[in-house]
Parts: C-alpha cells; sequence; structure tokens
C-alpha cells in the first residue's frame, strides 16, 4: 500500500488541526474527523478528561505554594484555557510557564513575587540537575555530611548546580532578615531534595573563593579576611554539612576527575 | 512456558514488590525520571522482566520522536536493566513544535496514519536496540474516519515492523463492549502477526453518563478480563514476554495487591499446558 507524501501532507493537516483545537480544550476541531457512529459528546469527554487530568497534575505540582494563593483552582482553569501546553511538556513544565503567566499577567503583591520566584528557583534547581547530572552525580559521591576534619590538602568541591533567588519580602523569611532585606537564597540539590541557604557573607565568600576545586588550605587562607581565623574551618564545615560544598580527602579525589561543568548562577 | 508477571510499579505496591511471585515489573518512564532521584528507580530488586512504559512518544504523530526524549527513556531504561520499552498507538501532540493533548488518542486507521506509525515505530526500535519495543493498543472513547479496521492497522503494523504488541486486555474488553465487537476475533486477527507480546490487565468502572465502560485501573480485574486473558494465553502461548497488572486508584492491602498477582500467574501456568488452535 504506497502512501504518497500529498497524503502525508493531509494526515499531517489533520493532525494539527486536531490538536490544535484539543489542546486548547475545544473539542469542535474533532468533530469534522470523526468516525460514523461516534458522537461529539465522547470527543467532548476525551477532551474535558484531559483538561481535568491537566489541573490535578499541576495543582500537584503546585502543592508546596499552595496556601500563598487565595484561589489556585480559578487561576488554574484560567491559565490552561489561554496556555496549551507545549510539545513534550511534564507537569513541572507546566508548573513554571503557569508561575511565568502568573507573574506576567495577574496582579501581583510583593510577597506573592517572592513565592513565585522561590518556586521558580527550584524548579530551575531540576532542570539544571538533568543538564549537569554527571556532574552532579559525582559530587554526591564524593560528598558527606560528616565531615568534621580535614587535611589541608584535600579538596573542596563546589555542588554543580546552585540557584540563586532574590527575596525582597519577609513572606518566606524569619521576620529577623527584615532589616537586611533583600536577600540571596541559594537553591541546591542534594541527598535527593532541593534545599535552600541563606548564606552569611563569611559563607558567600567562601563559596566565591571555591572554583571547580580548590584545597582546604587555599580557601580557609582566603577566608581570613571574612572572618575570624577561629572560624574559617567552621565555615568551610557548616558548607560542607549544608552540601552546597564538598571535603573530599585528596585520596578520594583529584582535581583531574572533574569534568567541565559550565555550571552558572543564575538569578530568578 | 509461563511469562514474567508483576505490576506497574507505584509507590503503593513497592512494599509487596519482593514478593517471589512477583518476577516482572513494569516503570513509568515519567515517574522513573527524576533528576534528584540518587538511586535507580527500581532500587535493589532484581526481576526477570523490566519494562519502561511511556506516554508521550506519541508514534502516531507525523514527526518522529524527538531524540532528546529517546536519550532520556534509553538512560532510565538502562539504569533500571530494561528488557523492553512500551509505548501507546496514539498520538498526543501533532510535531515537535506543537502541542500535546495530554491523553493520547487513537489515530484514524488510515494508509498515511500506518506509514507514520511504522517509520517512527522502526526509529524506536533502532535506537532502543536489543531492548524490545511494544506498541499498546488503547482504549478508545471514539474514533476518528478511517479506511480500515483497528485490528488491521494493527496486524500491518505488526507485519511491517516486527514489534511487540503490548495487549492491554482491559482495553480490547472496554472497546468490545463500548462499540459492540467480539473480543475474541479481535485477539484472533491481531494476535496471528504479533512476533512476541506482552500484557496489561486492569479493572474498570461503567459510567452511566457517558454509557461506557472506562479502563480506570481503579478496581479488580473483573472475571470477563480475567477470561478474556486466559483466552489470549492459550493463543499466544510462548510469544507472551511479560504480564502487568496496573491500578492507579482505590489501592488495596498488601494482600489484595497479592491476590490479584496470584490469580494472574495461576491462570497463565494453568494455560501454559494448553494451546489453542
Amino acid at each position: 500500500m504506497n502512501v504518497t507524501s500529498d497524503e502525508i501532507a493531509a494526515y499531517r493537516r489533520q493532525l494539527k488541526q486536531i490538536v490544535d483545537g484539543l489542546a486548547a480544550g475545544d473539542p469542535r476541531s474533532g468533530f469534522p474527523h470523526l468516525g460514523s457512529g461516534f458522537t461529539h459528546e465522547q470527543i467532548a469527554m476525551f477532551v474535558e478528561g484531559n483538561l481535568q487530568k491537566r489541573v490535578e497534575k499541576l495543582a500537584d505540582a503546585l502543592i508546596e505554594i499552595a496556601d500563598a494563593f487565595d484561589d489556585l483552582q480559578t487561576l488554574i482553569d484560567s491559565y490552561i484555557r489561554q496556555i496549551p501546553l507545549p510539545a513534550y511538556a511534564t507537569s513541572s513544565t507546566d508548573a513554571e510557564l503557569f508561575l511565568q503567566w502568573m507573574a506576567d499577567s495577574q496582579d501581583i503583591s510583593p510577597e506573592m513575587m517572592d513565592v513565585i520566584h522561590c518556586e521558580q528557583a527550584r524548579h530551575e534547581v531540576e532542570k539544571r540537575s538533568r543538564q549537569f547530572g554527571t556532574q552532579l552525580a559525582r559530587f554526591q559521591e564524593v560528598w558527606s555530611p560528616d565531615v568534621h576534619e580535614a587535611n589541608n590538602s584535600d579538596s573542596v568541591i563546589l555542588n554543580p548546580v546552585r540557584v540563586s533567588c532574590l527575596f525582597r519580602t519577609v513572606e518566606l523569611l524569619d521576620e529577623s532578615w527584615r532589616d537586611e532585606l533583600p536577600v540571596t537564597a541559594t537553591f541546591y540539590p542534594v541527598d535527593g531534595e532541593i534545599r535552600t541557604a541563606l548564606l552569611e557573607p563569611a559563607a558567600a565568600a567562601a563559596l566565591e573563593f571555591v572554583s571547580l576545586s580548590t584545597s582546604v588550605a587555599d580557601i580557609a587562607a582566603q577566608l581570613r579576611a571574612a572572618c575570624a581565623p577561629d572560624e574559617t574551618m567552621d565555615v568551610i564545615f557548616r558548607l560542607n554539612e549544608s552540601g552546597l560544598l564538598a571535603i573530599a580527602a585528596s585520596a578520594r579525589y583529584r582535581p583531574s576527575d572533574a569534568e567541565s561543568s559550565g555550571v552558572e548562577d543564575g538569578d530568578s | 512456558m509461563v511469562p514474567a508477571i508483576g505490576y506497574a510499579l507505584r509507590e503503593q505496591n513497592r512494599a509487596i514488590l519482593d514478593d517471589p511471585a512477583i518476577d516482572a515489573v513494569e516503570i513509568t518512564f515519567e515517574r522513573a525520571d527524576d533528576p534528584l532521584r540518587l538511586n535507580r528507580y527500581i532500587g535493589d530488586l532484581e526481576f526477570q522482566h523490566v519494562s519502561v512504559h511511556c506516554l508521550k512518544l506519541s508514534i502516531a504523530s507525523p514527526d518522529a520522536p524527538d531524540w532528546k526524549y529517546i536519550d532520556a527513556i534509553r538512560a532510565v531504561a538502562a539504569e533500571n536493566d530494561a528488557d523492553s520499552v512500551s509505548d501507546h498507538l496514539g498520538f498526543t501532540r501533532d510535531g515537535n513544535d506543537g502541542h500535546e493533548m495530554g491523553h493520547f488518542a487513537a489515530p484514524p486507521w488510515t494508509p498515511a496514519a500506518l506509514d507514520c506509525t511504522s517509520r517512527n515505530v522502526d526509529r524506536l526500535q533502532e535506537a532502543f536496540g536489543a531492548r524490545q519495543f511494544y506498541v499498546e493498543t488503547i482504549a478508545n472513547l471514539f474514533e476518528f474516519q478511517g479506511t480500515m479496521r483497528e485490528a488491521e492497522f494493527v496486524r500491518r503494523l505488526l507485519e511491517r515492523t516486527g514489534c511487540g504488541w503490548l495487549l492491554d486486555v482491559t482495553n480490547v474488553y472496554a472497546n468490545s463492549r463500548n462499540f459492540n465487537f467480539c473480543p475474541r476475533g479481535f485477539l484472533d486477527e491481531v494476535l496471528s502477526s504479533a512476533p512476541r507480546v506482552q500484557m496489561h490487565l486492569a479493572g474498570g468502572v461503567f459510567d452511566e453518563d457517558a454509557g461506557m465502560y472506562i479502563d480506570s485501573h481503579s478496581d479488580p480485574v473483573p472475571d470477563e478480563v480475567w477470561s478474556l486473558y486466559r483466552y489470549a494465553l492459550e493463543k499466544a502461548g510462548n510469544r507472551v514476554t511479560a504480564v502487568f497488572i496496573e491500578r492507579d486508584q482505590n489501592f488495596p492491602d498488601d494482600a489484595g495487591w497479592l491476590a490479584e498477582i496470584h490469580e494472574a500467574r495461576r491462570i497463565a501456568e494453568d494455560a501454559s499446558t494448553m494451546t489453542r488452535i
């Protein structure tokens, strides 16, 4: 049974017409193509079922921030009717698109904007974890939270995925941070979860000093300008415990083991 | 020969997956594809047969599936030592730059759709290599205008590509009940061209408002599906490589999970002594 290129082109047009309508929640685009004996109600049921599933998945993806919205359900219903799901989109992608739609089209308070930026940062962590999966896996192999001693020759390795986010209100912070607004939060993956760190000057300086890898001795020396000498190792150990960096014994890790990461910090 | 039998993995049935009666598992790609996860999705468990079940290859689309997506599936399959990959005979999008409908719809049963689907399946089989690819026939709420019947389309697809058939027994039952055709006739026609077979079993509900049986994965496998399952096993014989029970709602307790596995295995053992010609 030979198929011509015209027939393939017609099939492509047919599917585009069907999908453009059904993806936007309009079953009518399927009606002209319906087979004999089948009803409009059946296509409508298919479309409504898909929309309902999309709503449920999106609500699930936004569950961490659901309480921050007055009427999340109404917002989601409005969003899905305006923004069809792009090809290959996951529920995580849909959540990102929803947050951007909120920021672009809704009347958002500064507090709500912080909530949106926080969630966007978390999604960015997921995206970069996928992009730098090999480097992240390597970091996880080397990292242990329970490091309380280090030799000067030990290496210090940055978590390859770190996303920065600026908080302009205390909506997501303890009230004690109010006088220091805006505050930069760092989101990063470790141990199968996304963590958040608010870095005081010494800790932030320590991360600045660490490139792809450097020795404990180097970083401690550079930290002396930012904090008291007896605090430098404490800062490094706390950063290790948090998972933002890893202290790796020189026997377990050589700088030449590192792959190029292309990591950059991003601001949400 | 009794096929490998198990569950479509859900967090709700993880606890029973190490039961000796379970020697197969099907993992849903979208659930397993988690960039934050440290260990493989099936953990330390070992199975005779592991399959990766996908939702978005959209094999009936005119565009071939995107390589980035295929690579992600391959990574999950490799990580979990999968023996096979499967997805549905349908389309979720019109093209790689288009939109997603969400759930898949069956294509119109036409030569053009068959041509596109066959080429996509060929590409996927090449991409997945030794991991065999299976195409699942779906439960339809409706059909688009076509020039052949579904059974003919599926038979031609299997003959042209040599891929496996993921026979969702509940889907066949649902379609036959909703659209009034003989399910055994459908099985006879398609099985005649299937070089290898996997099966899905599930329980659904009758939606009074819609007047249709819905494959909701919400209930125990009904007697009619067990009966059709036995028939399919007797017809397909040694071509059946794995059977997976699906459940997504109204989860049973551990005894409930295991009861269905034992029933599936009992029927398979009975059927292995019988060949239906």
